[in-house]
């Protein structure tokens, strides 16, 4: 679900090498050069920004805190990583990576042709990650323009390929971001309370998240009336009693992301209301059952089309239904009815189910793990 | 309490008249959704509407501007901002065509401005439906931009009373054996519980500090000198404090150059006025550093700027560093910060967020100048 982004990632900003260990980032790394080798590249290029930062982690661990960061891997030897940092700030960012090498930049542009022709790749064949959907034009221009002899190639399916192969040491990893949200949806249970603003009860929710470790976190919320309209970032509305809120939460930790979303009532429960967090429920069940590896990802929509009836399925389908979810908050596969993708043997899903009917509201959503195409336990339930 | 629509109407004239010098018909805004510190949200400027993603405004000439916005399901807070505009909600697979049907309907002299972050595939995507001319509209807003409106320094106010709060928490709760991670997340419970947003935070801890940096997993130890750069986002617009806390009672050569950075921050600030050079507030910080012996360390690796435009993005005067800089202008907003990297203390921080005005900088964050410690 598309959410607001933020000036800086503000939270704890580390390295658990205990959680996810240097050795998994060697073999990915390996697997990488594997795959520059087997198309016939030089190195390859990987771009990624703080909004879009997977393809980066997946190989380096690193994440940006803000703008941009550019990785080469070579076909042979030891990795680049170039981040828009300060000199002064290295030290701080190289426990973000198990890579040696770190430069950085205030102009992306010339660092990026320094280190190409640095590494002797001036009239190489280069493979590019990322940088159609998130490399400004104005840098590529620059870059492009100054380096005439290299021979440029998109390796986005390639990369994505690589990516698709799973390590255990993930698991844990989506663990402990689900676990951290679903205590944050225990803590909203007596968050949420007549009298306060959304703001005032998100604080105690978003303390809860800092305080286990958040790299980033996003909040999206629905209160009142509001919960028949839309999910938004909060505001300064103050609750009342016999309010319905929708709450939507996702969190990164140690860059992997999970989420869930939850109807609160403050008060007696309407009929009505029961009736339309039932069918939501109901819903996400029906996802989830849907899900194995290797079916067909429109069938877990058309799951949830078939509890929902096609009234309420358009509004649940105009915030989407869920994706792969991981290093990046949004990961194929999508799960939409014209999909076309199937379910990964291997990975973890995003599932929500998000209505408005009648001036009332609904959520229901979850974070779950595929494992040998089976769905695998993740944590405590939010 | 400032009149929201009037103020947007102010903006938008301001803009369209200098799109009018520029001898331009229309304006086309792209703006990513990558929120930050030291980039103009331009469409923010124009709509008060903080995008959640890409999105995409027309501004013509005369009349209101049109927003192309995604995903559907958030056009209603995008509607019920003060502004008076076209809000056009798609999904978001069909922004960039979308848009550019909709500037195809400006004509004359076009100017894009956002180039700078836009995407390869977005550029081509949208450049190809657009299909004529853009001419560079880079700064026409930006420099418009430059001065604050009455809403706008409202809000700047507010985000440093919030910022005030902030540093207020860090002190009643930093303790040894905390995480730094744990302290960042009581200073943000308080800010957001007043209104923040969101927050450029950054809070480090250490016996040697080299720079600030984001918070980690290490526990803070007796002695720990704390420099957090607090950056709450109230409404859309930042604004900035500077302070350091030290986890014991200080030692006379942590008092003397906080000393220093508080006669450096009352200098910058004397040099901050109507018609002068940004410079003249670096060159006026450098100085006393400077004749302290630290003359070196005000350079980069250790040092980059003194401050720099803070409200909405890093606008106008931008990085306050002892080149040629910008002339300053009442109603501009910034931070002027003599944080500095001395060898016997490590990095120290200390900063206020400040308002131009007709006699001089003001400070719009109030918590008092001084080095704060453990028991004080």
């Amino acid at each position: 679900m598309q959410t607001l982004h933020p000036v800086l990632k503000h939270g704890g900003l580390f390295s658990d090498w205990d959680l996810l260990p240097q050795s998994m980032f060697a073999d990915r790394y390996a697997r990488v050069q594997a795959a520059i080798a087997a198309s016939g590249d030089d190195a390859w290029l990987i771009y990624g920004d703080a909004q879009r930062y997977g393809d980066i982690a997946y190989v380096s661990h690193f994440v940006p805190r803000l703008r941009s960061v550019l990785v080469l891997v070579p076909k042979t030897g030891k990795p680049d990583l170039l981040a828009s940092i300060g000199s002064r700030d290295i030290p701080a960012s190289k426990i973000l990576t198990w890579f040696e090498e770190m430069r950085p930049y205030t102009r992306l542009p010339g660092e990026a042709v320094k280190l190409v022709n640095d590494r002797n790749l001036s009239a190489a064949r280069i493979g590019l990650v990322g940088t159609r959907v998130s490399l400004p034009i104005a840098e590529w221009d620059a870059i492009a323009a100054e380096l005439p002899d290299v021979v440029w190639a998109e390796r986005d399916a390639q990369y994505a390929a690589v990516r698709r192969t799973k390590d255990v040491a993930e698991d844990g990893a989506l663990r402990r971001s689900a676990n951290a949200v679903a205590a944050a949806m225990r803590e909203a249970e007596q968050a949420l309370r007549p009298g306060r603003t959304v703001r005032e009860a998100t604080a105690q929710i978003d303390r809860v998240l800092r305080f286990a470790a958040a790299e980033d976190i996003r909040i999206l919320i629905a209160s009142g009336a509001g919960a028949g309209v839309g999910l938004r970032p909060p505001d300064e509305r103050r609750l009342n009693p016999g309010d319905t809120v929708l709450l939507h939460i996702q969190l990164e930790v140690q860059r992997y992301w999970s989420q869930a979303s939850r109807t609160f009532v403050l008060g007696p429960v309407s009929d009505a209301q029961r009736a339309l967090t039932e069918r939501a429920d109901a819903a996400l069940a029906a996802m989830e059952s849907a899900v194995k590896g290797g079916a067909r990802v429109a069938t877990v929509a058309a799951a949830a089309q078939t509890v929902l009836g096609d009234e309420l399925f358009a509004i649940a389908r105009s915030y989407g239904l869920g994706s792969g979810i991981g290093l990046d908050a949004h990961e194929p596969p999508t799960i939409a009815l014209d999909s076309a993708e199937t379910i990964p043997a291997d990975g973890a899903l995003s599932l929500h189910v998000v209505l408005h009917g009648g001036g009332l509201g609904a959520v229901a959503g979850k974070t779950i793990l595929v494992r040998n195409g089976a769905l695998a336990p993740l944590g405590a339930s939010a | 309490m400032v009149d929201l629509t009037a103020d947007l109407s102010l903006r938008l004239t301001r803009v369209q008249s200098a799109m009018r010098e520029g001898k331009l018909d229309g304006l086309i805004i792209y703006y990513g959704g990558q929120h930050n510190m030291l980039r103009m949200d331009q469409i923010m400027y124009l709509t008060d509407y903080r995008t959640l993603g890409p999105a995409v405004l027309i501004v013509p000439l005369e009349g209101i501007p049109e927003l192309v916005m995604a995903p559907v399901w958030d056009a209603g807070r995008a509607n019920e901002t003060s502004a008076q505009m076209r809000v056009t909600a798609v999904t978001p697979d069909r922004l960039l065509q979308t848009a550019a049907a909709a500037a195809k309907t400006l004509s004359g002299r076009i100017a894009l401005a956002g180039r700078p972050v836009m995407p390869i595939a977005a550029y081509d995507e949208f450049t190809r439906a657009f299909g004529a001319e853009l001419h560079d509209g880079e700064t026409i807003v930006p420099t418009v931009g430059a001065t604050r409106t009455p809403g706008e320094l409202e809000r700047v106010a507010h985000a440093a009373t919030i910022a005030d709060l902030g540093f207020q928490a860090l002190c009643e709760t930093a303790r040894v054996g905390m995480r730094e991670y744990e302290l960042a997340a009581e200073v943000e419970a308080v800010m957001h519980a007043a209104g923040a947003e969101d927050n450029f935070g950054l809070i480090g801890a250490g016996s040697h500090n080299v720079a600030i940096r984001p918070p980690t997993d290490r526990r803070l130890e007796a002695g720990d000198v704390i420099i957090g750069e607090i950056t709450p986002c109230y409404r859309g617009y930042l604004a900035q404090l500077c302070r350091t806390y030290v986890l014991a009672e200080p030692t006379d050569v942590q008092r003397t150059t906080y000393d220093m950075l508080l006669t450096a921050l009352e200098d910058g600030m004397t040099a901050a006025k109507p018609g002068q050079p940004s410079a003249g507030i670096a060159r006026a910080i450098n100085s006393v550093i400077g004749a302290a012996g630290y003359e070196e360390f005000c350079k980069p690796p250790y040092m980059r700027t003194r401050g720099h435009g803070l409200g909405l993005g890093g606008v106008v005067p931008y990085d306050v560093t002892d080149g040629a800089g910008p002339t300053l202008e009442r109603n501009m907003t910034m931070v002027i910060h003599p944080n500095q990297y001395v060898p016997s203390t490590g990095y120290m921080m200390c900063g206020d967020t400040v308002v131009i005005e007709a006699d001089g900088a003001r400070a719009l964050t109030k918590t008092p100048l001084k080095l704060y410690w453990k028991g004080a």
